[in-house]
């Protein structure tokens, strides 16, 4: 039974927050990952200038902090709007809802709904609206923000863009994010300088001396940023960027994937900006939190660190004035999947955009055997040898079914890293290259999809741990754009009532693993 | 090309530690003899002029630089290039002293500039040109 919880409130919440990044920041046992000391103490600054009102609009901060107290979102008018891309009514309508003057703006968007499609159609209707506005789009992950600005680009591939990121490894591959780069751009420069006649002799070096000396490249991917009209970066590079009166302030922040984001991760851009564009799901995964980390929040009394999110509570909180968008048709999944998902976790109110039936698009393989093969366990570590050779053997009979139409994808997802590790292993080498193969952890997953997605439980023993969890679970669930193949302990899953719809659902079977030796 | 003597090293980095990786690029443009805003945009021209506006905007607050605002166009005036000269002739007659102090600092890991060593030593130099310029220009670097 849902038990309704108070309001987290903002200061005491905030408070707490600045207290744990304190102890983290101050924590000698974490002294040697200076890189990450240096995030929070960003995130600390950034938590510190909200508190005191150093931001861009405060009006964004009035609307998180009293939700309660917003006046009704107003009238929508969508009759000038000429649209970029197909949206549908709920995309259409969270799109022009951008377009007001509110300062914050919400949008919920469930597994396939189309949230990039939404995200890059408010950049491009804000843009129409105003020609020299700013923008900033951040998220936690860098896989998000490029995921966005490569369909940027191909919509509009002229946009003044910057793609800025302290670690050039972790900005995307696709050639036309690469070449907006920040560390490109400032490389093609030290070249134009070191070429063009005009320069005087020596001033090059110079210059290039004073760019790239130790600390120097942050401060001037900031300039950079004042210099373009759209900055993408993750939230944690934005923390660096306190708000000062001599930047040029950002028209719209976008923020995607927020509901994984932590407070100060979505606050950092978020006192850039004169509005706020928030996308998430607060039913797909919170952020996450090491052992390590939850045991000193233990330590200090901060549980509610990890244990409630604001942002996330935030949706529900919203809902009343209309400035929550709920996306509510899914294009990702076959009807059949598509539905499971929306009756297990969003009370049936997403429905089946693209209306593809698909009968035999989801497959239960039993793993127990009526043997429980019980996991190798090792701090927390969990891998089952036995689900992985019944996840080689899927990999065979999808690879054999399709052996003539081998232009599709294929992801392997378990929630555990050990028993990801095994899995690398085992299917290394065993798929052609022209087979786009992903196989991580679910919490990695989300954001992503494949045609044929293969989830392999592991445990099968003890308490349900994240298999009992919904968000977590939902995000598993709801990656395969044709055929989902489940592999689990049918009698320990059972547990868990909507696993249970999906057994009753799944198709039935048959693997040849006979070759295994222990079945 | 400008005949201001190119500062040397120790005064350069007393004088641009202060700045913003951008400040100091424009300061050392201008040291070099680059001294129109066109010829900087041409020179920073992955910087916009707004973020090259205000990259100089704290020198033309201080009355550094000019601002012809008729055209909306930057200037920057041989005040900054006394400046230089200044500094520079600054560095000759307190070396010594000066690089003591920067060397202490450096220990530190900053720059922290005594505000009475700089009364004092501007004190010995007020015969100088465009002194309240150089006093304005250390005071914001302080």
């Amino acid at each position: 039974m849902n038990t309704k919880l108070a309001k987290l409130d903002w200061c005491t919440h905030l408070n707490d927050w600045k207290r744990y990044l304190q102890v983290i920041i101050d924590d000698n046992a974490c002294k040697e990952d200076i890189p990450s000391k240096i995030k929070y103490k960003r995130q600390l600054a950034a938590l510190i200038e909200v508190t005191y009102g150093i931001v861009t609009n405060p009006d964004i901060f009035v609307h998180m902090i009293k939700p309660e107290a917003i006046a009704q979102m107003p009238k929508i008018d969508m009759d000038n709007i000429n649209w970029y891309q197909k949206l549908d009514m709920a995309q259409q309508r969270a799109v022009a809802a951008v377009l007001t003057n509110q300062p914050l703006i919400l949008i919920q968007g469930p597994p396939g709904t189309g949230k990039t499609t939404v995200i890059t159609e408010s950049v491009l209707q804000t843009l129409e609206s105003n020609p020299v506005a700013r923008i900033l789009i951040a998220s936690e992950s860098h896989v998000a923000v490029d995921n966005v600005l490569e369909k940027l680009l191909k919509l509009r591939p002229e946009l003044d863009v910057i793609r800025i990121s302290n670690n050039p490894d972790k900005i995307g591959d696709h050639p036309d994010i690469q070449s907006i780069a920040a560390n490109v751009r400032m490389d093609e420069y030290y070249n134009w300088l070191e070429t063009h006649e005009a320069v005087p002799a020596g001033l090059a070096t110079a210059l290039k001396g004073i760019f790239t000396v130790k600390g120097a490249p942050i401060k001037i991917y900031r300039d950079l940023a004042n210099s373009a009209q759209i900055v993408v970066a993750t939230c944690n590079l934005v923390a660096a960027w306190s708000y000062s009166n001599q930047d040029a302030p950002f028209d719209l922040v976008v923020v995607d994937e927020v509901c994984k984001a932590t407070l100060p991760e979505v606050i950092a851009p978020l006192k850039l900006g004169q509005r706020a564009l928030l996308v998430g799901d607060p039913i797909q995964l919170p952020p996450v939190f090491c052992m390590e980390e939850i045991e000193l929040q233990k330590n200090e009394k901060l549980e509610l660190i990890s244990e409630r999110q604001y942002i996330n509570e935030l949706f529900e909180q919203m809902k009343h004035t209309g400035h929550v968008h709920f996306l509510n048709q899914q294009y990702r999944m076959p009807n059949q999947l598509g539905s499971f998902i929306s009756n297990a976790f969003y009370r049936g109110k997403l429905s089946n955009g693209l209306d593809r039936d698909k009968p035999d698009s989801l497959y239960w393989i039993d793993s127990s055997n009526k043997i429980l093969v019980p996991p190798n366990e090792k701090k927390n570590q969990l891998s089952n040898p036995h689900e992985v050779d019944i996840v080689v053997k899927i990999v065979d009979h999808v690879l054999t079914l399709r052996k003539n139409n081998q232009c599709f994808s294929m992801a392997i997802v378990t929630p555990y890293k050990e028993q990801m590790r095994a899995l690398k292993n085992a299917i290394k080498g065993k798929v052609p290259s022209s087979v786009s193969v992903q196989i991580d952890t679910v919490d990695a997953f989300q954001g992503r999809d494949a045609d044929v997605v293969i989830f392999s439980a592991t445990r099968n023993y003890g308490s349900l741990r994240f298999l009992g969890d919904r968000k977590r679970m939902n995000v598993a669930l709801s990656r395969a754009k044709s055929e989902l193949w489940f592999v689990g302990c049918k009698s320990f899953l059972r547990k868990v009532p909507f696993l249970v719809q999906l057994e009753q659902m799944a198709q039935p079977f048959i693997l040849d693993i006979a070759t295994h030796s222990e079945i | 090309m400008s005949n201001v003597q190119t500062p040397t090293k120790i005064i350069l980095s007393l004088v641009l530690d202060q700045f913003t990786p951008l400040q100091k690029a424009i300061t050392t443009a201008v040291a070099y003899g680059i001294g129109d805003i066109d010829s900087l945009r041409a020179l920073f021209y992955p910087f916009s002029k707004t973020a090259l506006a205000y990259g100089i905007q704290q020198l033309v607050m201080d009355n550094i630089l000019t601002l012809n605002a008729p055209e909306k166009k930057v200037e920057l005036s041989a005040a900054m290039l006394a400046v230089y000269q200044a500094i520079t002739e600054i560095n000759q007659s307190s070396g010594e002293f000066l690089k003591s102090l920067v060397n202490d600092n450096k220990t530190s890991g900053s720059y922290k500039i005594n505000n009475k060593f700089l009364e004092a030593m501007l004190a010995e130099h007020r015969g100088n040109l465009n002194i309240k310029k150089i006093y304005l220009m250390l005071e914001v670097i302080v």
